[in-house]
């Protein structure tokens, strides 16, 4: 556990795509410094470029803090193929789930933040 | 009447036998006859009021308990034995007899108790004698078998001269129509039984109206049991009963009005019936509707006669100007109440001589019209009617009407409220599922699809849209109808010309003047001076009755109308045309966006298509093929790219990649992330220099990208090689001839990562006669599941119609893509064919 930084797990279920893009900037608006965030992607179905975009765009902006991290968490095989495709896996540490995260991280589940977004199904 | 004080004392007075009259009020007061006065025993006080008490067993009974308590409960005691306390204190056992005294409202307000002193031997039946010709009530005796064998003079005075033909079983042709056979069936098993009697009976009065009687009788036995004589009583307790029925109909009209939630029409029907029950033969409910005419139920009662035709012909609804009873309550907020309608009434009130007619036909008896008040005004009026045999409506009944009436009004406007309610919240939800279907379409075309979508088929049976052209003429952009069939004939009218922009008629006026418009009917006539005459005989065709003409406002000007049509034999609703010009405001603004957005996506889209190479390399040995195609989803216009070209050394560099967003920013970023991969390849051509050089492109642009890009360069000598570098972006895949796939992995991160980038290049062998493909991940996440894309393009590739297409870029993005894509998508394949030069 980092000295001092703010854990904040955010669950993205359903497809989040373009038409999500506001609602996930707004869940990933994170200003503590340092951060780490846990993006649960147990329930993600599907992300699309723009949705990827948003989680370079969250690493750039808190990469400059030290410990700060950003870190996924139970991707399913959808997901975990497209982190492959896109070099995610390079980048991101990525665990199981949210619990092994927060294992490694020795971090108790109620010093954790939590938000969600739940993406409207698909009209 | 029956209780006026003076006339049962000179009725006590009058008895023979010792008698007394008690009365309710003041608290058991009695009076007292002369023979009542010698039984009780020397009178020492007097002057001090009598006081007559009972006793049982050498005990005072408590007064309710005893012979007068009993009567002045309602009971009627007959013949029962009973102690009397003499002055003396003792106790004499006295044959007394009880009849209560009823009010006008059927309660009981005194009661005549007469005694037969047993120890004076006195015959019995005279003492009846007296009582029966004395007595207010109706009495009458039976022979055992039921048959009435002789009644007291009570009955002259209720049925009239006819009343000796009560005798025997004559009575049975007084009794109500709808009644006798079970007031028969009841008496006749009742006399076998040898119970007391009790039932309520409607008689015919000498008035001609039915009076509900309440009939009571009592076996009088002899020594061994068997019955020698039935003895009754008669009370007329109509106004009672109908008090009664007044109560319950009230009761159940709360009930009707506090359910009352959905449809006006219903709760109208269920009250009328509900008066029918207790309270009228006839119910008629006039109610005034919003746009002024008026609303009629009318119920007529089973009991009644009368067909609904006669009975329309009698009330006829009422006409504004028109001052008969029924148009006045409605209008003016009065109250009629004519107890006694009789032919004097018909000629001054009723008009013309038709309805007069009706109203003598019906044979209306009686009749309360009330307004239904409400906040002070009247929303409608209630009538009721009695016909025929009917009694007449008293005050009460008329105040009961009255209330029933207010309680309707109150009731129709909680009904009409929620009506109105539920008229808004349909508008409302119209407008949201209008606003969500724009919210997500950014191109004009989609805009107005998706408004068309939200109205038909509920508020329109179709719809299409006309725009100005560049002449300024309407043109049919686009149609929706529900049907499928009836959508493809309107269909192939997209695209036609529709009117002469100029015409002072029709929609070109609607767009002039920028105001909804409702055409009701459609003239075809005029039509046809300006609308296309195809276009007129499809919609003669389609069946087209009336139509709303919505303007279409965009950023600065007009761009055409929205047609909202309506088959012949439905109609618009009234307040549809304020809905349209409701929604022909929201719309203005998507409008406006689509048409900025429109400008955009053209621009963004001319340089793109710059951005793209012009040709692709022509070198021995390989065949370059392309595609690149737009996204269905307009808002996905992205920065798609590929590119290839030849190195003054020969070799061949390829990118391609991916920009995410959309519009003229992403392929602005696609432009700058491809030209920095050409300017670097120019001057070290190393896969991972040039991806760098794309690094540096993305880092520097303002916005925050999310950029994927594969670049290789390949070597044609001593045999075909590429060494490639992927930043994020989806492997290409090589077939070969022997059927293998192999994936050229290489799995960096994206680009404007800042990360290490260590990564060394690849290399991958490409043989003779085998095919590379390059391309975006619009084509392995069309159906959002990546697994299942990349098995699909994979599957294609194996595919001999694919890897040995003359054009394997379109053959490949036809055979994944059969439904075309949501995404931009770009293919870029590379062939290698047996020849290689030297």
């Amino acid at each position: 556990m980092s000295e001092g930084a703010s854990y904040i797990c955010v669950a993205l279920a359903g497809e989040i795509d373009l038409y999500e893009r506001e609602r996930l900037d707004a869940v990933l608006d994170v200003t503590e410094r340092p951060a780490v965030v846990i993006l649960d992607l147990a329930r993600t179905s599907y992300l699309d470029s723009s949705a990827l975009g948003a989680f370079v765009s969250l690493r750039e902006r808190l990469i400059d803090s030290a410990g700060s991290e950003v870190i996924f968490a139970g991707a399913g095989k959808q997901v975990a193929r497209l982190f492959e495709i896109c070099g995610f896996d390079q980048v991101f540490a990525r665990f199981d789930s949210v619990d092994a995260a927060l294992q490694h991280l020795r971090v108790d589940q109620g010093d954790v933040e939590r938000r969600r977004l739940e993406s409207n199904p698909p009209s | 009447m029956l209780t006026q004080p003076a006339e049962l004392a000179q009725i006590v007075d009058a008895l023979p036998a010792p008698a007394i009259v008690a009365f309710l009020s003041p608290r058991r007061k009695v009076h007292v006859n002369a023979a009542f006065s010698r039984l009780q025993g020397g009178d020492g006080h007097a002057g001090s009021p009598p006081i007559v008490r009972f006793g049982e067993r050498g005990r005072l009974l408590p007064p309710g308990d005893d012979p007068i308590g009993r009567a002045l409960a309602g009971l009627e005691v007959a013949t029962a034995q009973a102690q009397l306390q003499l002055r003396s204190g003792e106790f004499r056992t006295v044959v007394v007899s009880g009849t209560p005294c009823r009010n006008d409202d059927g309660t009981v307000g005194a009661a005549i108790v007469v005694m037969h002193d047993l120890q004076h031997d006195i015959d019995a039946a005279g003492v009846l004698r007296d009582l029966t010709a004395h007595t207010p009530a109706l009495l009458f005796t039976a022979d055992p078998a039921g048959r009435i064998d002789s009644i007291n003079a009570r009955w002259n005075e209720f049925i009239g001269e006819a009343a000796d033909e009560l005798l025997g079983t004559g009575w049975t042709r007084f009794i109500h129509p709808d009644d006798v056979a079970h007031v028969v069936d009841d008496w006749s098993k009742n006399v076998q039984r040898g119970e007391p009697y009790k039932g309520q009976w409607r008689f015919l009065r000498s008035d001609g109206t039915y009076r509900w009687t309440e009939i009571r009788a009592e076996a009088w036995r002899d020594g061994d049991g068997a019955i020698r004589r039935w003895f009754g009583s008669g009370t007329d307790v109509d106004a009672q009963r109908r008090a009664l029925e007044s109560l319950d109909f009230l009761a159940e009209t709360g009930a009707t009005v506090a359910g009352a939630q959905e449809d006006v029409a219903l709760l109208l029907d269920r009250l009328a019936h509900a008066a029918l029950e207790g309270l009228a033969d006839i119910s008629i409910f006039d109610l005034k509707e919003e746009d002024g005419s008026v609303r009629r139920q009318i119920v007529g009662s089973p009991r009644s006669r009368q067909s609904a035709i006669d009975i329309a012909k009698a009330f006829e609804a009422p006409r504004s100007g028109e001052r008969h009873p029924i148009a006045r309550a409605l209008h003016d907020g009065e109250t009629l109440h004519v107890p006694y309608v009789d032919e004097a009434f018909i000629q001054a009130h009723i008009a013309p001589p038709t309805r007069q007619a009706a109203w003598r036909f019906i044979d209306i008896r009686s009749i309360v019209c009330a307004p239904m008040l409400t906040s002070g005004r009247s929303i409608g009026a209630l009538t009721l009617v009695r016909a025929g045999t009917s009694v007449p409506f008293d005050t009460s009944d008329m105040r009961v009407i009255q209330e029933v009436a207010r309680r309707a009004a109150v009731a129709i406007e909680n009904v009409r409220f929620k009506e109105r309610e539920r008229r808004e919240a349909r508008n409302l939800r119209g407008f949201a599922d209008m606003g969500a279907a724009l919210g997500g379409s950014l191109g004009l075309r989609d805009t107005l699809d998706a408004a068309m979508r939200a109205i038909v088929p509920e508020r329109a049976s179709w719809a299409y849209v006309n725009l100005f052209d560049e002449r300024g003429d309407l043109r049919v952009a686009s149609v929706y109808h529900d049907d499928a069939e009836k959508n493809r004939i309107l269909a192939s009218h997209v695209g036609a010309y529709y009117a002469r922009g100029d015409s002072t008629l029709g929609s070109p006026a609607v767009a002039r003047s920028r105001t909804p418009f409702l055409f009701d009917p459609i003239d075809y006539d005029a039509a046809r001076s300006f609308v296309s005459h195809e276009i007129l005989e499809t919609f003669l065709t389609m069946n087209l009755g009336s139509a709303i003409v919505v303007p279409l406002l965009g950023a600065t000007a007009v761009r055409g109308t929205l047609n909202l049509c309506m088959d012949a034999g439905r109609s618009f609703a009234a307040a549809d045309v304020d809905f349209f010009q409701e929604l022909a405001q929201r719309m203005a603004p998507a409008i406006a966006n689509a048409e900025l957005f429109e400008r955009e996506r053209l621009v963004a889209r001319s340089f793109q298509d710059a951005a793209l190479p012009a040709a692709l390399p022509r070198v021995p040995g390989f065949a370059f093929h392309a595609i690149y195609e737009a996204g269905k989803a307009e808002a996905l216009v992205g920065g798609d790219w590929y590119d290839a070209f030849s190195l003054a050394d020969g070799r061949i560099v390829v990118s391609i990649g991916d920009v995410a967003g959309s519009g003229l920013s992403a392929a602005v970023t696609m432009s700058g992330v491809r030209q920095a991969i050409r300017g670097a390849a120019h001057v070290d051509p190393d896969p991972r220099v040039m991806l760098e050089a794309a690094n540096q492109a993305v880092r520097e642009d303002a916005g925050q990208r999310f950029v994927t890009a594969f670049v290789g360069v390949i070597d044609r000598h001593p045999l075909p090689v590429i060494r490639y570098q992927s930043a994020g972006h989806p492997a290409p895949i090589l077939w070969t001839a022997d059927g293998t796939l192999t994936q050229l992995s290489g799995h960096g991160p994206p680009l404007g990562l800042r990360a290490e980038r260590t990564q060394e290049n690849r290399e991958c062998a490409i043989p003779p006669g085998s095919l590379l493909a390059l391309f975006t991940d619009g084509l392995i996440e069309s159906t959002r599941n990546v697994l299942d894309g990349e098995a699909k393009v994979c599957a294609a590739l194996l595919d001999p119609s694919v890897n040995g297409a003359e054009d394997p870029a379109k053959r490949l993005h036809d055979a994944v893509l059969v439904d075309g894509s949501r995404d931009d998508v770009a293919i870029l394949t590379i062939r290698t064919t047996g020849g290689t030069t030297p």
